[in-house]
């Protein structure tokens, strides 16, 4: 976990209403060496997602104000869709297989269930979806 | 006249007679036939009303038809159709009210029609008031009558069983007296079918509301499932990661004590997470959401990677743990996820099974399938046993599995769903003491 990207740091935008989730996710990205940036409900998700600049986007669905959804298809209806972020990524609790493949639809490149994955798996998930952006 | 003249007279004044009556009895069958019509076509309660009252009235010539049904939750007397008329039409603008505000409470004792309910019996008026009292005053009453040409007004009790369900009300433009024999028979033998026709679509309209009342709980349950899911999983997901990285950490070394009981809160966990899943899974299936993602895949190579996941936890209790094939094996076509599923529950089944000893994947084509037998040589299952195997929640009561209280017994079940969803198959042999062997099949295409 500590070996540390090469500079400079990749930037990653957390959107995480749960409070202990949110510094979960901050504290693996950052020991593992990534600038994190946290977004605790949706409106706030969308307006920090839409000024961009961010090498990945970990989205969940279930949110106050705006659900992960509406943002994704905000963005996609909006019509440059997600070109400010290189990429987003569902990291949600739900499983549902009609929201996952609506979150994909939309311009999703991912989905990642939160409890199914040890923070060393969600790590090496979220490198991976970064290498892909490249 | 002579005789013979009288007779013809006579023949011919009963040749009218008998046309008359002729005439009244196809119209009689012609209306039963209508009101059989309407009773099977399934409507609403309002428009099968409609029908009938505007069937009578065309049919049979009478002023006016109006159809009351009980309402047990107010406990009046409603009126649900009246005969459409130009007539009907200009004395329902004069009275001023629509039928909806006719409510008559079913214990008004001047109102004729309560008389009927509570008799069950046929009652006569002249005076329209005795079937609209209380909600007009005599004089409208009048002045409908006179607009509608009523003078004589029948009310049938419309009886089902020996329950009364409300009444029909036959206004005429002409006196009792005035009906025939004929005409007198036919209305009696439309009653039993106006209540059959009525209470027919009422009972469509119960289970159409009680279809949506359906609806809407499992639109409710499915809601209830994903909130629910996504509520446990929030703070099991913390509790996991945290207990995770507490356990992982390279700063400082826990107590021997200490890391064996956060080892136990890990596990515990996973425990938790895992039987949400599957409920949620069991939720999916019932409700027929399950999608396949099918792909190609090398069942091999899955297994492989099956026996990696299992490899710490077979050795930690002495297990050894292999995979083997019989000759070329071709690829299937299959959601690769949930064959995932099914042969990680086969697996893991087989640990829990087997404390020491040898569980084996063995996989192998088989006609046009590829089979994939988990073989263990653990404690095997006892014939009582087996037959709970793939039911929901059967869980084994000879077993470690109840006797430890892991496993929520949904897992056998997801399994055979999930193979079955692919066109396979699943089965097991097992022996007590011996051993059992799990199989599944999938089609090549």
């Amino acid at each position: 976990m500590e070996n540390t990207p090469t500079p400079p740091k990749k930037r990653i935008l957390v959107v995480e209403d749960d409070q202990f989730l949110r510094d979960l996710y901050e504290e693996i990205l950052a020991t593992a060496g990534f600038l994190v940036e946290k977004a605790v409900d949706g409106e706030d998700g969308y307006e920090m997602m839409k000024k961009g600049g961010y090498d990945l986007v970990l989205l969940d669905i279930m949110l106050p104000k705006m659900d992960g959804i509406s943002i994704l298809r905000k963005f996609h209806n909006e019509g440059p869709g997600l070109a400010p972020n290189k990429a987003v990524v569902i990291l949600s609790n739900l499983g549902q297989e009609s929201i996952i493949g609506e979150a994909i639809n939309l311009g999703a490149r991912g989905y990642m269930i939160k409890s199914d994955m040890t923070p060393e798996q969600a790590l090496s998930e979220i490198r991976r979806y970064l290498s892909e952006s490249f | 006249m002579d005789d013979s003249q009288k007779a013809i007279q006579q023949a011919n004044e009963t040749l009218y007679k008998q046309n008359f009556e002729l005439s009244v009895k196809n119209q009689t069958l012609s209306i039963l036939r209508r009101l059989y019509d309407v009773s099977l076509t399934t409507a609403d309660v309002t428009s099968t009303s409609q029908k009938i009252a505007d069937a009578i009235v065309q049919e049979l010539g009478f002023a006016v038809v109006m159809i009351s049904l009980l309402d047990k939750n107010t406990k009046c007397l409603r009126p649900v159709a009246v005969s459409d008329s130009p007539e009907i039409r200009e004395a329902m603008t004069k009275m001023g009210k629509t039928l909806d505000e006719i409510n008559i409470p079913s214990d008004y004792e001047n109102n004729l029609c309560i008389t009927c309910i509570r008799n069950k019996s046929r009652q006569m008026t002249t005076n329209l008031l005795d079937i609209l009292d209380p909600a007009v005053t005599q004089e409208v009453a009048d002045e409908v009558g006179n607009i509608a040409n009523i003078k004589t007004i029948i009310i049938y009790p419309l009886i089902l069983g020996d329950e009364p369900i409300g009444v029909i009300n036959v206004g005429l433009a002409k006196k009792v007296d005035d009906l025939s024999r004929a005409e007198k028979e036919t209305l009696e033998q439309l009653i039993g079918l106006v209540t059959l026709a009525v209470d027919r679509a009422k009972l469509y309209q119960d289970l159409k509301e009680a279809n949506i009342r359906l609806k809407q709980l499992d639109q409710l349950k499915d809601e209830f499932i994903s909130v629910t899911s996504h509520e446990l999983r929030a703070p099991m997901t913390a509790i996991k990661s945290y207990t995770w990285l507490v356990l992982n950490s390279k700063e400082g070394v826990l107590e021997p004590k200490a890391r064996e009981h956060l080892d136990k809160v890990y596990q515990s966990t996973e425990r938790l997470i895992h039987l949400v899943n599957e409920m949620l899974d069991v939720s999916r299936i019932e409700s027929g959401r399950v999608q396949l993602h099918p792909e190609s895949f090398d069942m091999r190579q899955l297994a492989e990677t099956v026996k990696d996941e299992f490899a710490a936890k077979a050795s930690e209790q002495g297990t050894e743990l292999e995979v083997t094939s019989f000759g070329e094996v071709p690829l299937v076509i299959a959601d690769r996820e949930k064959v995932h599923q099914i042969l990680e529950n086969l697996v893991s089944n087989a640990i829990k099974f087997t404390q020491s000893g040898k569980i084996t994947i063995h996989i192998s084509q088989a006609d046009q399938f590829v089979e994939t037998a988990v073989t263990d040589t653990g404690e095997g299952i006892s014939e009582d046993d087996q037959k709970k195997l793939f039911v929901k929640f059967g869980r084994l009561e000879n077993s470690l599995i109840a006797r430890s209280g892991t496993g929520s017994g949904l897992g056998l079940y997801i399994c055979k769903q999930y193979v079955e969803l692919h066109h396979g198959r699943i089965w097991f042999v097992s022996e007590a003491g011996k051993g059992s062997t799990f199989t599944f099949n999938l089609p090549l295409s």
